[in-house]
Parts: structure tokens; sequence; C-alpha cells
């Protein structure tokens, strides 16, 4: 007899692993011919909070005859258990051994949970590698922003989903569904039809040659009939998609426990180092009408305090007003707040000032991401420091005395003089605060928080070097000593993070056994600073023979073969190239709104007011 | 105008997954099923408004209860004979409101709790179990966290507090235990000491998920007298 109370009386928060939270979904098993696991390869109180998952949680399961369940990475003494008494990792739902699942889902939203994939693979007792799986494991399946490169992670997934899910994994379903029915179903045959599914990459289906400096040579597909690269899927029509507004409602508090609203997708904005803005093009709006019939139909169904608007840049949502204007119409009865992150200072107004601090106000956050103007240009972040320092003062008049402003340190081109002027910028800011008539009482403080550039795949600096660990160190420093004024908070980053955060984002399939050997040294949780070991990562870097140098600090050639060529995200390889261009000669491009620039996204299709010839 | 309010007093079960929700958990989550539920509640007045929530002496992680109490105000002019009903729709399965009342106590008079304790375990039998009742007879000492030593911990004597104990073989490896406890502010006693109490004694091992359990329900809550606390 196995007695689970006892188990979870052995850890510090039993409630992370309990399930029958209000809102989950109970299925019965017998008119089940798929069954998922979702799995988040974090904790708990951070995956409940990832509408991503919130989502394809119930599209998946609107489908009658699929079952989708949850799971999260144990936390270490969760896992000290299961290991002590010889249990399997087990979902939340019905606490089935995930390795008795049809399907089982990881998403990848930042590269160092990788080390938790794995070791929840492991947990699982599921053959770490897709070649070892046999007929009875399930279907390995990754998506997610990291999916777009998941080559250091390739050998471990069966295949995996890019861009959106919401279509995308029902159709998957479908096809494993119908290949059961019909009795074609095996590992192999499944697997090689759901590379012909559009968005769907399966890495064994492709044989990675190199040249004699390391550089990838080509992608060969094994089958005439498997495509030469995958194209990203896209939901065209927001307003129709699903939107969870039931969610599960976890009794213990989470990161996110609240509703969120999103309310685009895409970004306008075209900054060079963004990934998420280029990934999720082309954007598409959502009707304010619709978000706001949405956003109370969630309120009555969970009864949140809080609603965030979710989105890579709020701001910049055409619909904002029509949208705040009908949410305080009775969020305020209600004790409702509202909170608006991602806010861009050049459109920070009185008018969204108000809105924000109705019954409860929040901190206010920009991110200037760079100290100079030239800088600024250079990653096309189209802000100037007037509209910075616009942005303080109406918060200060409306009662503010703090503000945050995040940095990146390491971008193309930068020299001292741009580490110096973030301090400079700081100092402005406080001297604006001094200079606004109605400030309220006190000393100001300028939070500058500072984090180190890592290049990202589908990027205009997807070919640029990182800078080392010691020239971080270096400029950190520096900035350290620009910093000399009370009112100056100044946060930074481990750099050491950054580096191996970076040759994972661009890595290839080479760096598959340092993560397997990881898996073998016991390592996990590298996203949490109290588990992270840098030196442990170096080790296993040399143990394998690696030079991590080569993936972070090498500058790329222009006509270099890069891992994640196999993957089309709708924004054309020669729109990043002409863009790098214009960096060096800090040049800046028009946002959508001003202007079509060109980056190709729009013949994904998509509903969307900026792109022009779309298809309809 | 400012508006009147009535206090009302739901009393609620706890069993199953909802046991391993803390206190500030379940402060949280009844506050959302409140709203869920449209009932109007008084909040607080400060900056932060905060529905106005009292709990009667929360449970520890782990312990489950049949008789727990939460106190809320309404506007006087509302119906509260329907909220049970309205507040079980909303509910997680393992929390149920099992009555709703104009309050005439105060949870101040609270005095004692009664629990069922059960315990199973390979080691337990007819022995071990004649042996419980005469444990509590004379001083029985527990490590309980404290303050007021460099250890952190200090030896405390649980034999006062315990008002009444009585155990009973189910079967061999099954045992129930009945128990009142003082449940005063200043000699609070967790039912879990007891069990603690019995591993120290007994040379009981309960950790191992295979072989072994323990489950604590709180069953009844007293005031004055042996009162039944309502």
């Amino acid at each position: 007899m196995f007695y689970k109370d006892t188990l979870l009386k052995q850890v510090l928060k039993p409630g992370r692993y309990t399930g029958g939270e209000y809102g989950q979904v109970i299925k019965d098993l017998s008119g089940i011919k798929c069954r998922w696991a979702f799995a988040f390869p974090d904790t708990y109180e951070i995956g409940m909070s990832n509408l991503g998952v919130r989502i394809l949680y119930g599209v998946l399961n609107e489908q009658p005859d699929v079952y989708c369940e949850r799971t999260y990475a144990p936390w270490v003494d969760m896992e000290e258990q299961l290991i002590k008494h010889h249990l399997p990792l087990t979902s939340h739902e019905t606490g089935t051994p995930l390795k008795e699942f049809d399907i089982l889902g990881f998403t990848l939203q930042y590269e160092l949970c990788y080390t938790n994939v794995l070791n929840m693979l492991k947990l699982a007792e599921i053959p770490l590698l897709s070649a070892d799986r046999g007929e009875d494991d399930p279907i390995v399946i990754g998506g997610g922003p990291c999916s777009y490169n998941a080559e250091p992670v390739a050998d471990f997934f069966d295949v995996f989903s890019i861009g959106e899910g919401e279509e995308a994994l029902p159709e998957f379903s479908r096809l494993y569904i119908k290949m059961k029915d019909a009795g074609t179903y095996s590992r192999k045959s499944f697997l090689h039809e759901a590379a012909k599914l559009p968005g769907f990459y399966v890495p064994s289906l492709y044989e990675v040659l190199y040249n004699g400096d390391g550089t990838i040579k080509e992608y060969r597909p094994l089958y005439d009939d498997i495509p030469k690269t995958v194209t990203k899927r896209i939901i065209g029509d927001l307003n129709t998609a699903y939107y969870p507004d039931m969610p599960v409602m976890p009794y213990i508090e989470c990161v996110q426990d609240r509703i969120t609203l999103e309310i685009m997708r895409g970004c306008i904005r075209g900054c060079r180092f963004c990934q998420a803005g280029m990934i999720y093009r082309p954007i598409r709006e959502k009707d304010p009408q619709l978000l706001n019939e949405q956003a109370k139909r969630t309120f009555e169904n969970t009864g949140y305090d809080e609603i965030s608007l979710c989105s890579l840049s709020t701001s910049d949502y055409t619909g904002l007003r029509e949208l705040t204007d009908g949410l305080l119409s009775w969020t305020d009865d209600n004790m409702i707040s509202l909170t608006l992150p991602s806010l861009r200072a050049d459109s920070f107004t009185d008018e969204l000032m108000k809105k924000v601090s109705s019954v409860r106000t929040t901190t206010l956050t920009f991110a200037p991401e760079a100290g100079t103007q030239r800088l600024r240009d250079v990653i096309n972040k189209n802000l100037t420091e007037e509209e910075v320092l616009r942005a303080c003062k109406v918060a200060f008049s409306a009662g503010k005395t703090a503000v945050k402003l995040y940095f990146m340190i390491g971008h193309p081109t930068e020299t001292d003089e741009d580490i110096k002027g973030i301090s400079d910028l700081a100092k402005s800011v406080i001297n604006c605060f001094y200079e606004t008539e109605n400030r309220p009482k006190g000393k100001p403080l300028v939070t500058i928080s500072v984090a180190c550039f890592i290049p990202k795949p589908f990027t205009a600096f997807q070919w640029e070097a990182q800078n080392t660990l010691d020239e971080y160190k270096r400029k950190q420093q520096l900035l350290g000593s620009y910093c000399n004024d009370r009112r100056i908070k100044y946060n930074y980053h481990d750099a050491d993070g950054s580096l191996i955060e970076a040759v994972l984002a661009r890595g290839d399939r080479r760096l598959c056994k340092v993560l397997q050997l990881g898996c073998e040294r016991g390592m996990k949780f590298d996203a949490w600073s109290e588990y992270f070991d840098f030196d442990k990562w170096m080790q296993l870097f040399t143990d394998c023979g690696i030079d991590p140098a080569f993936y972070a600090n090498r500058q790329r050639n222009d006509d270099e073969v890069l891992p994640w060529d196999i993957i089309d995200c709708g924004v054309n390889k020669k729109f990043f190239l002409s863009e790098k261009k214009k960096a060096y000669e800090a040049k800046t491009t028009q946002s959508c709104a001003e202007g079509c620039a060109g980056c190709g996204a729009n013949r994904l299709g998509g509903d969307c007011r900026w792109c022009p010839n779309i298809k309809k | 105008m400012v508006p009147e309010y009535k206090k009302i007093r739901l009393k609620f079960k706890k069993t199953g997954n909802a046991k391993f929700i803390s206190h500030l958990d379940l402060d949280r989550t009844m506050k959302s099923v409140l709203t869920r539920a449209k009932v109007k509640v008084e909040h607080t007045h400060g900056y932060n408004p905060r529905p106005y929530l009292v709990f009667s002496l929360p449970t520890s992680v782990g312990t489950e209860s049949l008789c727990e109490f939460l106190d809320i105000k309404i506007p006087v002019e509302d119906d509260y004979k329907d909220i049970p009903e309205r507040l079980n729709k909303n509910l997680p399965p393992d929390i149920r409101v099992t009555d709703v009342y104009i309050p005439e106590t105060d949870f101040k008079q609270i005095t004692d709790a009664e629990y069922k304790l059960t315990v199973i375990s390979t080691q337990i039998n007819k022995d071990l179990a004649d042996r419980i009742k005469p444990l509590f007879a004379s001083p029985v000492y527990i490590e309980k966290r404290t303050k007021k030593t460099e250890s952190g911990f200090m030896d405390f004597d649980i034999s006062p507090y315990v008002k009444s104990i009585d155990a009973q073989l189910i079967k061999d490896g099954e045992l129930e235990i009945n128990t009142v406890v003082s449940a005063e502010n200043a000699t609070y006693i967790n039912p879990e000491y007891i069990i603690k109490a019995l591993c120290k004694y007994f040379d009981l091992d309960l950790s191992d998920p295979n072989t072994c359990l323990y489950t604590v329900l709180r069953t009844e809550v007293y005031k004055a007298n042996k009162e039944k606390f309502i």
C-alpha cells in the first residue's frame, strides 16, 4: 500500500503536489484515446502562472477524446523522497506515472530549464534519448520560445511544435488518434507523418553535416517528403482563438496570481536584440470589446482581484484607451486593480498614469536598454532621453518618488562612453525629480537594473560575439564606479549565467552530450541562483571537449549556416542582415505603425492592421 | 451613507487535498470563493481594501477538520441562508461549508479541541496501543521550537494539556486515538505533538510512504465546561 500523504508530509510545500484544485479538468478515462501530460520544467508556482500552459491545457481538453493533465518539476526535497522510495514522477490530476502517457509535452521557456527537462525525464523513468525510446514510451514533444533553436536538446525530443500551438497541438493529437485507430501507428511512422504537418520539426529526420572548422555545412532531410525548413504556425485571428476564462485556481500562492489578459501578439517595434519581438510577428491585436468581455467572464469564474494586460508593448496596442475605459467601468466597483506591464516611456501619459493608479498603484519601470542615444539607435530602441525624462516627470507629478530603469550592457559597438551614459541618464532622472513642480516630498530613488546582453537566434544580432566574462565584469565595475550617488540604486545580473545561456541559445546538436552528462551528474534548477553552479558547467564543457567560446564569443560570418536555419520564423534572414548593417551605422528602422519595414512575417497571414498586402 | 453590516458565521470542513493548504492560502482561497459566489462582504478601509475574514483556530498543514469556523460581515439587509450552497458551488471539492448562522459566541471562548488520530505501521500492535494512555499520566517531553534557547529548541511537557486520550487497536498495524487537547492561546497543543511523542517514546518511524501513514482529524471544538463551541 502506498500512502501519498506520508510522502507529502516530508516536503516543505505539499500544496505544490496535491492536485485537486478548483477548475482542474477530470475526465472519464474510458472515452479517452490520447492522453497528454503537459510538463512545465520548473516549480508549480512558476508553471501555474504561465498563460501559454493555461491556453494549451484548455485547448487540448476541449477535445472530447483527448485528456491533458499537468506536471511540474518537483522541488529538490520532493525529488529526494521520490528517489528514496523508488517512486516515478506522476501527473497532477490522476497521479499517473508520466511514462504511461501517450504524449509528454514540455514547454521550453528559457534555456536554463534544459537540465530540468532531462531531470524530469530521468525521474519519470523515460529514456533520455529519443533514439532509445520504445513503442511503449510516450512521444516527447517540445514547444515554446526555445524551440526556435532547440538543437542543444534535439536528441532528447521526438518532435518540436514550432510557433503557436492552439491549432497545431489538437491537429497533432488527431493524427495520433487516427493512426492508432487505423492500426498504422508505430513511433517511426507517426513521427514521419507528424513531420509533414505544418509547424512540426522532427530532429531525427535530419542529418547534420559539419565543416572542418566546426561550423555547420548543411541540414539534410533523410526523406524526400520531409520539408527542408519548418515554418512556424500562427493563429490568424486572435479574436476567435481559445481564451482560458476558467483557469485552474492554485491552492498555494503562485508567481502570477491574477487574470492575464493577452491583448496582442507580436510587437511593432524592431529592437535588434529582442527575439520575442521577431518570433511573435506578425502583429495581431485583439478587439477591445471582446477582451473586456473575456476579462469580466474570467473575473466571475476566478474571483481574482487583479487584471494584468499582457503583450510585448502594452502602450502600442491601438485599442488601449477603449479597453482600459471599458475595464475601469467595472473593476473599481469590484476592487480589482489593473496593472499594465511593458509600458514604453514614449507613450506614457498622465491619462495612463491615472488609470494605473486607480485602486492600487504599481511600481513604474521603463526600459531605455542603453545609456546613450547613439547606442539606443544601434539597438533600434527608438527612444530619446527627453521621452524617458518626460515619462518620469509624469510619474513624479503623480506622487511617485521611485522609478526603475532597465538596461543591458554588452550591446554590439558598445564603448565605455555608453556605460557612463547609463549613470548619466540615471542622474538626469534625479534632476528631473527636482525640476518637477508638484513633486512629492522626500528624496527620489532611481533603481537601475543592468543585465548582460545575450545574442539570440532570429534577431539582427544573431551573428554577434557576446562580450567575454572578463569584459562583462570590467564593465559592471566601471558602471559601479560611476554610480556614486546614494539616490541611485545599482543592481546587476551575474555574468556567469549569461554565458551559459548564450552557449545554449545559439548552440547546435553537439551540446546534447553536455546536457546528458549534466543530467548524469544531477544538475537541475539552473535558473535558480542557489542551484546554478558555473564551475560545474565549465567542467562539463571540458569533459565533453566543447569550447563555450565557439558558441558565445565568436563573431559569425553572414553566410554561415546557422543551427536555426532549419526553422522559418516568418521574418526573413535578408531583413536581419540589413538590420545588422543599419545597427553598425547607428541608423534606426521605423516601427510597423510608421510604415512597413519589410520583415516578411506578413506572408504567414494573420489579421493585422499594420501589415500591407496581408493575406485575408 | 455608511452601509451597515452584520456578522455571520460559516462552519466548514476541509479534508483530503485541502488539508495541505496553509492558513494563509486558505484565506486567499476563501476570498476568491466569496467573490466567485458573489457574496458581498465588508472590506477593510485601508489603502489596500481586503475582505474582512476571521478564522477560528487555524489547523496546521496536514490536519483535516470537520469543524472550522469563518466569520464574515455582510450587509444587514442581505439574506444568508443560501450562502453555503453558493459557496459550495465555487469551492474545491475538499472544502465544504456545512452551516451558516448568526454567532452568539466569540472565538476567544474556545478552550479545547478534539481530534481523531489514525496511525498505520507494521510496528503497531496491542501492546503498544495499551501503553499510550498510561504514557500521558506522567510528563511527556517533546522538542518544540522556541526563540528562548540558543539551539532554537526546548523540551516541552505536553501531558498537562492533553485533557483526555484513548487509544484503540483497530487491527494489527492500525491504531485509532481519540484525544481532547488544549486549544487556548497560551497552551495550544498541535495534535502532531502527540504523534511526535509516540515516535519518540515507542521508537516509531512513520516516514516510509510505502508502509506508514498517520492522519489527524479535528472532530470538535469546545468552550468552558466541555460545552460544544458553536
